[in-house]
């Protein structure tokens, strides 16, 4: 199940995370949510069993971030992409 | 192809969702797919024509350009050219009062109960951003 994060606070995240059941969980941060892709925001991630965290491009370099390797930063034709895989997407 | 409904919950400038919005609604209509776009609360402010203001603005040029890079009128409008079909809640419209302001062009005055239930039933994907 896809995720979706627009801001920095992570209870709502955290509240929903329990619909995902047993499925793989998945992030896509857009807006001021894209400073969660840092290490110490990617640490909190992985700790809630987000096997995996994207981060919307434009709004990545609209903040001049360089994220490590463990975001995977996404075009919006990837997220578009990246959404229709999913079908359920829940946004946070 | 495929058909992505979009429901609208955030208008211009309160934060960037309209904007990421819009711009994976571009990206889809350029990927040959269809888009419903439904405004709903103050995203419903996004389907009205501007009224310009005649008057001195207070802003200096660089602020005022500043806060016209938030607008979205021409990109909704460009949506809709390109194939975007575009309806409103006509209650959330009724509650800011702007229900009756006149609509950009290829935006239709629309409703929960009839225009967005046909936008989720006809679509393969829908997504609500607020």
């Amino acid at each position: 199940m896809l995720f979706l994060l627009g801001d920095t606070n992570l209870d709502p995240l955290k509240e929903s995370l329990v619909l995902a059941g047993e499925d793989d969980k998945e992030v896509l941060l857009i807006s001021d949510a894209v400073h969660l892709g840092r290490a110490a925001g990617l640490a909190e991630l992985k700790a809630l069993g987000l096997e995996t965290v994207y981060a919307e491009k434009k709004a990545v370099q609209d903040r001049g971030l360089t994220l490590p390797g463990g975001c995977k930063v996404l075009d919006m034709a990837e997220v578009l992409e990246l959404m229709f895989d999913h079908q359920k997407i829940v946004n946070a | 192809m495929a058909t992505l409904t979009l429901t609208l919950l955030s208008g211009a400038v309160e934060n960037e969702t309209a904007d990421f919005a819009l711009r994976l609604a571009q990206s889809a209509l350029d990927q040959g797919h269809r888009i419903n776009l439904f405004l709903l609360g103050n995203a419903s402010y996004l389907a009205n024509q501007e009224v310009p203001f005649q008057g001195d603005k207070g802003l200096t040029p660089e602020l005022a350009a500043y806060m016209d890079s938030f607008r979205l009128t021409g990109r909704i409008e460009d949506l809709a050219k390109a194939g975007a079909v575009i309806h409103t809640c006509h209650t959330t419209e009724y509650a800011r009062g702007v229900e009756g302001c006149p609509y950009l062009a290829g935006v239709s005055r629309g409703n929960v109960g009839v225009s967005w239930t046909k936008f989720l039933m006809t679509s393969d994907l829908a997504l609500t951003l607020g």
